[in-house]
């Protein structure tokens, strides 16, 4: 990125790394590839990586290559409600108490999870390492502060407080993910700050610190580059946990009925009372919520292989 | 008669995801009994893997490829682990651990720890093994009722003890300490040679000593073997090894490991680095760094071959017998001070008369305490009784183009100095001159300009740079942050400065593709790019190795002449710092206690903490005698200090007036020393320009 | 002075802590839109009758008179009335509070000390197949979410296999038959008891096993025990040493998981129908019964405060490092 021609001339920032051969040697460049080939090497994470893959496929395309309407209810040949069908040809995954299929509205319920995780795990992981870095690289009071304040929200029940909020200030999508992100964000922003206390006596931080470098210029790029693989990480367990808390409040119907989320679709089955019988309905969405959580999950965890560290905290 | 150990034709191979590695080849050496036997090397050669055939630890994927291991005749390479830890394990052969300050386990009392060890090698009682436990910390100097305490509350120097008793615990025959003192300061060090020194004359033991320090081992080992790149280079008796060295690493080695004694020698650094490991070793592994390599030396390993008349001295190395004649030839006489001087005196007049950069009894104290009940406590009933007062009254005058050292233990205060000087931390009191203007008066723009002429070059070249930067990335960055010109020519430049050439193939590299040796000098690079004043160094050869640190050391140096800057320079270590500096200061708990031209302060020290301090030193030389230096204790920490001198508790010359702090006393010459045997009292008519705070403080 | 200095400033500090927690949540819960007295207005009551409940409760008084109120009752023991039972808040939450915990803390408990042995057991055995794939089988379990694992459960040892009951603390004969204490004493309640105390065992082992394992590895890789290896000493004793060490981090975070535990049993109570807390928030959210709500709060919260408390003081045993001045 600061590469100069002899002239002189600078052309620093974003457009100047954007050409081509001035990305291939951008450091950050560099070192996210050469971490992604260490990071694939293992056929565990490939594996994992495939399974994400998918779901990200039913995510977008869902809609589009669902066999059928989630809503339509099927009839049989005697004019009667496709109740409860076990898989067949025609219903790969059976029909709901509805006489819906089921697993066109799996293909359909992967997008709404997807997306409250992945916000969630952003939202979590943007305030974990706005407060996490803050207390770890100013220290001192402000550091005081923000671990009291992490010290409190850890003593917040998570789903307790989530169904109180819920239920007194109305239901939404939203704020469901913004209650989450703003309790889960206690798990890392500790792990974040030890991790910032310990860079922060790099040498190579001090020595651009002693060259009289901005607080921001040694964050942007002597901290955060060396966080680099541990936001991914803490992205990918954020993403998760909010994945199954917000299925879990969508199951004690915590939820916005019109989204057809998994984990409504484990809250109706549950509910029709034909959880024992119709084990393709109840169950098949419980293990799509869970196999999900542990694509993205085990995707994190492969950073502790790359970087040969343990991140046990969460 | 037959020898206790004897390694023979040893090949030891670790097993990696990116192929084998051979770690040690055809290694031979044999120690007999009572004997200290001395290992040396620089790091990576070898020396600890070979330590780890002997006492079955070597890693899981490290591997015996070849030869045997012969303890007492019997062959005991092939040992399972059940088999060592019967026969041989602590009974036998017990260990010295390299870092005797962690290895005791914090959750048991030292005595339940010797239970343990006996428990698992003998059928001793409890009752015995602490009685043992309690002799042994007799011998060691340790108070015998101690022996039931935890290890955090023995200091560091009583754990070193501690460990030396416990590897005493089942009376073995042979002891193998690794690298024990490469973590302690000077002082430390020579308290822990003292007592193995002394044990050799109550105890029957033979010593496998390894370290990268040639200096201790010529002072405390019969014999030695000197490593490299995993071959064993040359062996045989200490003295005949520095007396007639056969191989030219020895030779080379010899001639880099500074000697306090003479201060004015020129150190010469080895080319090249310790090689990396490879797959197979079929040449001489120091051939790529060899003066007088010839083509033959790179085709095969050159046997290891008896010098003629010595049956014990023996050298790898097919010109064996003409190292003596190609040095004479190609090489200066190893100086002992009365040619032209090049270290110390070389540049006794170097600097100007004017000031760049002036401290003036500068303090820096912290506060301990970080609760909310504490501060009040202490804002109520006064002061700030426990603050650590890291620097406490410090006077330094570093002139235009002059280098000053400032040396001191670990927790001396010479750190939180020069992160004082360079702005990381407050002064409590005092003030800091650069170029005529107080810092304290410094507005933003000043501070940056500071930031721009004041320099910094850290100790730790393993994360001096930033992994994620190339060289280039590395070296533009000041340019960056200071707005100026980034151009390619000036970091193509600088990197010739620090004598890395050609500079266009090191411009490229990632931080992993330099060696620890070329890391400090791209990080003395980033500090020489702006074209600084003045260069804060702390540590910056600590942490490599000798053959390294010669180089670095006189490129400081040469700098220094070349470009007029001028240089504060803070170390743990007298030898490199009389190397390099004009001027010493030795700080001893906050304060400076002694300051002078280094050949005044080398020839005639007035401290008794700087005498302690250059008797510590280990010369390297068998034939020297060194007395130990009488220094009990330890620094003790900077809180609690009282008002008295800091020093009076471990001083030889302790006197009823050190109760009260003494002040900074001319003995002539700009020699300056803070102890009351230095002045006369109660006259206070000598002058004594800078004064420090006395006695009746706060 | 210290030792005891030490545990006084501790009990004060905690003392506080609930303090300023429990007014926080009156405050909290004051500034809830959508009270007891809205709800019952919704449901068609006329606004006389809202103002008779709200006098009733003294809502209509100043914030701070409430306030004052509330707490001279509570250091009186008296946490209030609950609005949907109409008896003392007290009287609601502890058969529950009861109910619950008799799940929570032997299942946490026995999910510890199982998670925190595997764990160990991976940890200590580097480049083996445990190590490598042993991790496997504790994500897939953290990543279930807890009610599904009940689900599951249900599904085959319920429906299926016809094991054991589908849900509830016991049929309602025991009920009626038994009172207080007594129900526990049923083999009718343990038959019952089983599957939610697996789904606890199962669900909060993932924690451990992960803490433990990450823990066991950086203990084995400290100096004492390179240093006990070449000592020679024996390999269960080595084993011993460094779970020692080890499980100091995992006893930390005991409070807070079992902390955590209690209120994540609000899914588990749910899916096996079973009368503890989570239920009783359930029911309590739903009718807006604001004391209930702000007394189980504190419970949780006082429990974090109080489990740290016996936690640092359990340290301070294990752990001969850690003096009590130093803190």
């Amino acid at each position: 990125m600061q590469i100069n021609d002899s002239s002189g001339s600078t052309d620093s920032g974003l457009l100047g790394a954007l050409r081509p051969e001035r990305l291939r040697d951008h450091y950050l460049f560099r070192n996210l590839s050469a971490s992604l080939r260490l990071y694939l090497s293992d056929r565990l994470t490939v594996a994992f990586l495939a399974g994400f893959v998918l779901v990200l496929l039913a995510a977008v395309f869902g809609p589009m290559i669902a066999p059928y309407p989630p809503d339509k209810v099927f009839i049989t040949s005697s004019g009667e409600i496709l109740k409860l069908a076990p898989p067949s040809g025609q219903h790969l995954l059976g029909t709901t108490a509805r006489g819906q299929d089921v697993f066109s509205r799996l293909l359909i319920g992967a997008r709404p999870t997807l997306f409250t995780g992945l916000l969630g795990g952003f939202l979590v992981v943007l305030i974990g390492v706005t407060i996490g870095v803050s207390a770890g690289y100013y220290g001192g009071r402000v550091d005081n502060a923000l671990m009291r304040l992490t010290d409190f929200v850890f003593g917040i029940p998570l789903i307790p407080t989530a169904i109180v909020l819920a239920a007194y200030f109305g239901v939404g999508t939203w704020s469901t993910i913004l209650v989450i992100g703003c309790l889960l964000w206690r798990n890392n922003a500790r792990v974040f700050r030890s991790q910032v206390l310990q860079i922060r006596e790099r040498e190579h931080v001090r020595a651009a610190q002693m060259l009289g470098a901005s607080d921001r210029y040694v964050i942007t790029r002597h901290i955060l580059p060396n966080l680099g693989g541990m936001i991914v990480l803490f992205f990918a367990l954020g993403t998760g946990l909010t994945i199954i808390i917000s299925a879990s409040l969508s199951f004690l119907g915590f939820a916005d009925l019109a989204l057809p989320s998994w984990g409504l679709m484990l809250r109706n089955a549950y509910n029709s009372g034909y959880m024992a019988d119709a084990w393709w309905w109840s169950l098949t969405s419980g293990f799509a919520i869970s196999l999900t959580v542990l694509c993205i999950f085990m995707l994190g965890r492969g950073y502790e292989r790359v970087h040969e560290t343990n991140v046990s905290e969460f | 008669m037959e020898p206790l150990l004897e390694i023979d034709d040893l090949d030891i191979t670790y097993r990696t995801s990116s192929g084998d590695l051979q770690a040690v080849t055809d290694a031979s050496v044999s120690i007999d009994a009572n004997e200290y036997y001395g290992l040396v090397g620089e790091s990576g050669c070898g020396k600890s893997t070979l330590a780890g055939a002997v006492t079955n630890s070597l890693d899981q994927n490290g591997d015996i490829t070849g030869g045997t291991v012969t303890y007492r005749g019997e062959e005991i390479q092939d040992y399972s682990e059940k088999e060592y830890n019967e026969k041989i394990r602590w009974k036998e052969i017990a260990v010295i651990p390299q870092s005797a300050m962690n290895s005791l386990n914090p959750l048991s009392r030292i005595s339940e720890q010797a239970i343990e060890v006996a428990e698992a090698h003998t059928d001793w009682s409890d009752e015995t093994a602490v009685e043992k436990l309690e002799e042994l910390f007799g011998v060691v100097g340790l108070p015998a009722s101690r022996v039931h305490d935890y290890p955090h509350q023995f200091s560091g120097g009583m754990k070193q003890r501690a460990i030396i008793a416990f590897s005493l615990l089942l009376d073995p025959s042979m002891i193998i300490a690794d690298e024990p003192t490469t973590a302690l300061d000077v002082i430390m060090q020579d308290q822990f040679l003292k007592h193995l020194d002394e044990l050799r004359e109550i105890r029957d033991f033979s010593l496998l000593f390894i370290t990268h320090d040639i200096a201790v081992v010529f002072e405390m080992c019969d014999s030695m073997a000197v490593m490299h790149g995993g071959q064993v280079a040359e062996r045989g008796d200490t003295t005949a090894l520095f007396d007639d060295p056969h191989h030219p690493y020895t030779l080379l080695l010899q001639r880099a490991f500074p000697d306090i004694r003479y201060p004015n020698r020129k150190l010469e650094g080895i080319d090249g680095t310790p090689p990396a490991l490879e797959s197979e070793v079929d040449y001489c592994t120091f051939a790529d760094r060899c003066p007088w390599a010839e083509p033959e030396c790179r085709e095969r390993a050159p046997p290891t071959e008896a010098v003629p008349g010595d049956a014990e001295h023996a050298s790898a190395c097919v010109r064996s017998d003409e190292v003596a004649e190609l040095a004479a030839r190609d090489l200066d006489d190893i100086d002992d001070g009365d040619g032209e001087p090049v270290g110390a005196d070389a540049d006794a007049d170097r600097g100007s008369d004017e000031s760049i950069l002036e401290l003036r009894g500068l303090n820096k104290h912290f506060s301990q305490s970080t609760n909310v009940i504490d501060t009040i406590r202490a804002s109520i009933f006064g002061g700030e009784q426990d603050a650590v007062r890291a620097v406490d009254g410090v006077d330094l005058d570093l002139k235009e183009n002059q280098i000053q050292g400032v040396i001191g233990e670990s927790g001396c205060g010479k750190s939180t100095l020069l992160q004082t000087v360079m702005g990381k931390y407050e002064p409590t009191d005092g003030e800091i001159v650069f170029d005529g203007t107080p810092v304290s008066e410094f507005d933003k723009s000043d501070w940056k300009e500071y930031r721009r002429r004041v320099q910094i070059i850290l100790q730790d070249p393993f994360n001096t740079l930033n992994p994620h930067f190339s060289v280039r990335e590395t070296l533009m960055e000041p340019l960056r942050i200071h707005d100026m010109e980034r151009s390619e020519e000036r970091v193509l430049d600088v990197l010739e400065q620090v004598r890395l050439t050609p500079a266009e193939e090191y411009i490229d590299r990632n931080e992993s593709q330099l060696s620890g040796g070329e890391k400090q000098r791209v990080s003395i690079a980033r500090a020489l790019i702006l074209e600084p004043d003045v260069i804060l160094a702390d540590e910056p050869v600590s942490m490599l190795d000798v053959s390294t640190q010669a180089s670095v050391l006189d490129m400081l140096n040469e700098l220094t002449d070349e470009y007029g800057v001028s240089m504060l320079y803070i170390s743990h270590d007298l030898s490199t710092v009389s190397y390099v500096c004009d001027r010493v200061n030795v700080m001893y708990l906050g304060r400076l206690v002694e300051s002078a031209a280094t050949m005044d302060l080398l020839d005639d020290p007035k401290h008794p903490y700087t005498r302690s301090l250059l008797q510590a030193i280990p010369v390297p030389d068998p034939h020297h005698e060194r007395e130990w230096a009488e220094l009990p204790g330890t620094p003790g920490d900077a809180s609690d200090l009282g008002t008295g001198c800091r020093f009076r508790d471990r001083c030889p010359d302790r006197m009823d007036v050190c109760d009260q702090m003494p002040r900074q006393a001319d003995v002539g010459d700009g020699h300056r020393a803070a102890c009351h045997l230095h002045y006369e009292h109660g006259s206070g008519g000598e002058t004594a320009p800078t004064a420090a705070t006395d006695g009746g403080e706060r | 002075m210290s030792q005891l200095y030490y545990y006084a400033r501790r009990t004060v500090v905690s003392v506080l802590l609930i303090f300023a927690i429990a007014t926080f949540l009156f405050f909290a819960f004051r500034f809830m839109p959508g009270d007891y007295a809205t709800l019952l207005l919704q449901q068609g009551a006329s606004p006389e009758q809202v103002a008779k409940v709200r006098q009733m409760w003294g809502l209509d008084q100043p914030l701070y008179v409430q306030y004052f109120k509330w707490l001279g009752n509570m250091l009186q023991g008296n946490a209030g009335m609950s609005r949907q039972f109409n008896k003392p808040v007290l009287e609601v939450v502890l058969p529950a509070l009861r109910n619950s915990l008799i799940v929570a803390l032997p299942g946490v408990l026995v999910a510890f000390v199982l998670g925190s042995l595997y764990g160990a057991l991976m940890g200590s055995r580097p480049n083996s197949f445990l190590e490598r794939y042993g991790i496997i089988p504790p994500n897939v379990v953290g990543t279930t979410p807890d009610f599904f694992i009940g689900i599951l459960l249900l599904t085959v040892f319920s429906a299926w296999l016809g094991w054991f009951p589908s849900g509830s603390i016991a049929t309602i004969d025991t009920l009626t038959s038994t009172s207080g204490w007594g129900l526990y004493l049923t083999t009718d309640f343990w038959y019952h008891y089983t599957l939610p105390f697996l789904t606890v065992v199962i669900k909060y082992m993932y924690y451990p096993t992960l803490v433990m394992r990450g823990s066991v590895v950086e203990v084995r890789n400290q100096e004492f025990a390179t240093y006990q290896r070449l000592l020679g000493l024996g390999k269960w004793r080595r084993f011993r040493h460094i779970m020692k060490h080890a499980s100091l981090p995992v006893v930390t975070v005991l409070p807070a998981v079992t902390a955590t535990s209690i209120s994540g049993l609000v899914l588990i109570e749910i899916v096996f129908n079973w009368p503890g807390i989570g239920q009783l928030l359930l029911t309590s959210v739903f009718a807006r019964d604001t004391p209930v709500i702000q007394f189980m709060f504190l419970l949780i919260a006082a429990w974090i405060v109080i489990g740290n408390f016996i936690v640092d003081i359990a340290y301070t045993i294990i752990d001969p490092r850690i003096t009590i001045e130093g803190e």
